[in-house]
């Protein structure tokens, strides 16, 4: 049933789950929310199956309108959202009114904000997920006037504030930890020192990867195409570092000199530009 | 002949398999054997490119990677049907489409037939799709058409380009940026997600272009994706 609707969709706001799995060898992105642990967290506190979907709100969140009473419940990065007036907090389950308005409004502490709803965000299901991609799905992001279905609800009764976990843990950590890539040992020894001893910023990011400033200053010779994964930090021809993020291509032709633990891909998608970090190896 | 490899964990969940001959027919004959394999043995995706294997969504242990070398050890090529499909892809090489074949022609010191002749000649292996959905990387573009990529990537490429770059030809499945020659447009979708497979190709299909009129490009671009591979551009051999 009709649940929600978009009146201004923010600077970039899509429906995302755990993403495609099984599609590569068509070249087909994996996608998925880029935070994955901020995604299920937002499921699990609306007692939501496992691949639910939500909305991943991006530096400036939507502003929704809602057309039934449903529960929803904001996880990730801590945003300035009000509900008619009244200030919210993370990670704590908010029980809204038909004709109440969501303003997800600024992200305060990260890049990304997950908005779970009850039952889930019930767009069709395409190679087995309802993360928008373009162009597998009609368009890459909600659009204003989108009017947005949920699922059937698990939940035996909900009132505010219900269920929340005290803890906001939006990942503000700028540590990432790696482990050696397929390519490490095109690095020299002086370059490895580099890699974990100085410390890198974000220079450019959207949802297939994230540049990083600093040149490592060395030129390695291209590979012949290989498989690359969420989280592949290839070497640019320029000496630059790229960090492959979810909606990645299934193959690609730099080197890879790591490779991000799961958790640094989650603590990844919350950085922005001008945000540092450092690269530990374990 | 392909019994020598390297086998390394590619972060905490995919094991990468590396074989160091250079790209060839025979060599992605084995890697399809391998991994269909593969496959069998862990239920798990494996993607195949030019000269690697990777495992997906698999917990990286000693006793995997004992499994994955039990299993290579045991590769039988009886076991596989390997596809034997044709594809015939039509291009319509006008220089209304082909933005770049003038300059690429000029740039070899050959006439524009020589170089459609050098493109529509050989036969093609569909090594792998990857790169954008439904994208083919193909092996066997002759030597004299093998073209460094533009300094400047075009901003826009528009689907259905045909275009060579460095020692590879492709087929651009939507518009996109790229710096690779465009020399001509193949009418037909590569990838179209109401088509029940999806993708036009299939890794390990032979494919080869063929030169179309505009009128032919007119009227095939009509042609959804199952039309066509049901016609007579594709056998199933």
């Amino acid at each position: 049933m009709a649940s929600i609707e978009i009146l201004e969709t923010g600077f970039y706001t899509s429906v995302q789950d755990q993403g495609r799995k099984g599609y590569a060898i068509k070249g087909v992105p994996e996608s998925g929310a880029m935070d994955q642990e901020a995604w299920r967290l937002s499921n699990l506190l609306l007692h939501n199956l496992d691949s639910d979907a939500a909305l991943e709100c991006t530096l400036i969140g939507p502003t929704i309108v809602f057309l039934r009473d449903l529960a929803f419940v904001l996880t990730g990065a801590i945003t300035s959202a009000v509900l008619d007036g009244t200030e919210l907090i993370s990670n704590k389950v908010y029980k809204a009114s038909k004709g109440q308005i969501l303003r997800v409004g600024k992200v305060l502490n990260g890049c990304r904000t997950y908005v779970g709803f009850d039952g889930g965000i019930d767009t069709k299901i395409i190679l087995g997920s309802r993360s928008t991609f373009y162009p597998i799905t009609e368009r890459g992001i909600v659009q204003k006037g989108d009017v947005l279905r949920t699922g059937i609800s698990n939940m035996l009764s909900v009132s505010s504030g219900m269920v929340h976990i005290k803890e906001a843990k939006a990942n503000k950590s700028s540590n990432i930890n790696i482990v050696q890539g397929p390519e490490y040992y095109y690095l020299s020894q002086i370059k490895r020192e580099v890699l974990t001893n100085r410390s890198f910023t974000i220079q450019s990011w959207n949802r297939m990867g994230i540049a990083l400033g600093e040149p490592l200053e060395q030129q390695v010779a291209k590979i012949l195409t290989g498989p690359v994964l969420p989280g592949t930090v290839q070497l640019t021809p320029s000496g630059h570092l790229y960090i492959l993020m979810r909606d990645c291509q299934v193959t690609g032709g730099y080197p890879r000199i790591a490779q991000l633990t799961q958790t640094a891909i989650n603590t990844m998608a919350q950085k922005k530009t001008g945000d540092t970090i450092r690269l530990a190896l374990e | 002949m392909f019994e020598k490899y390297s086998i390394q964990a590619f972060g905490e969940y995919a094991i990468l398999i590396k074989w160091k001959q250079p790209p060839s027919n025979d060599l992605r004959v084995y890697l399809a054997i391998a991994q269909k394999s593969l496959e069998r043995e862990f239920d798990k995706e494996v993607i195949l490119t030019y000269q690697e294997l990777l495992i997906k969504d698999i917990m990286v242990s000693n006793d995997t990677i004992k499994q994955v070398k039990e299993c290579l050890g045991t590769l039988d090529a009886k076991q596989l049907s390997l596809s034997r499909r044709e594809v015939i892809i039509p291009v319509c090489y006008d220089l209304k489409f082909g933005s770049d074949l003038m300059k690429l022609a000029k740039d070899k010191n050959k006439s524009i037939d020589a170089i459609i002749k050098l493109h529509t000649d050989p036969k093609y292996m569909v090594y792998f799709l990857g790169f954008l959905p439904g994208f083919p990387y193909l092996l066997g573009l002759d030597k004299k058409l093998h073209t460094a990529r533009k300094d400047t990537p075009s901003r826009k490429v528009t689907q259905g380009s045909v275009a060579i770059g460095g020692t590879q030809t492709g087929i651009y499945p939507q518009d996109s940026p790229g710096g690779w020659h465009v020399i001509g447009h193949c009418p037909i979708p590569l990838f179209d997600i109401h088509f029940s497979e999806k993708s036009l190709l299939r890794q390990g299909d032979h494919l080869q272009f063929k030169a179309i009129s505009m009128d032919e490009h007119a009227s095939l671009s009509k042609m959804s994706l199952h039309e066509f591979v049901n016609s007579s551009f594709v056998s199933n051999g």
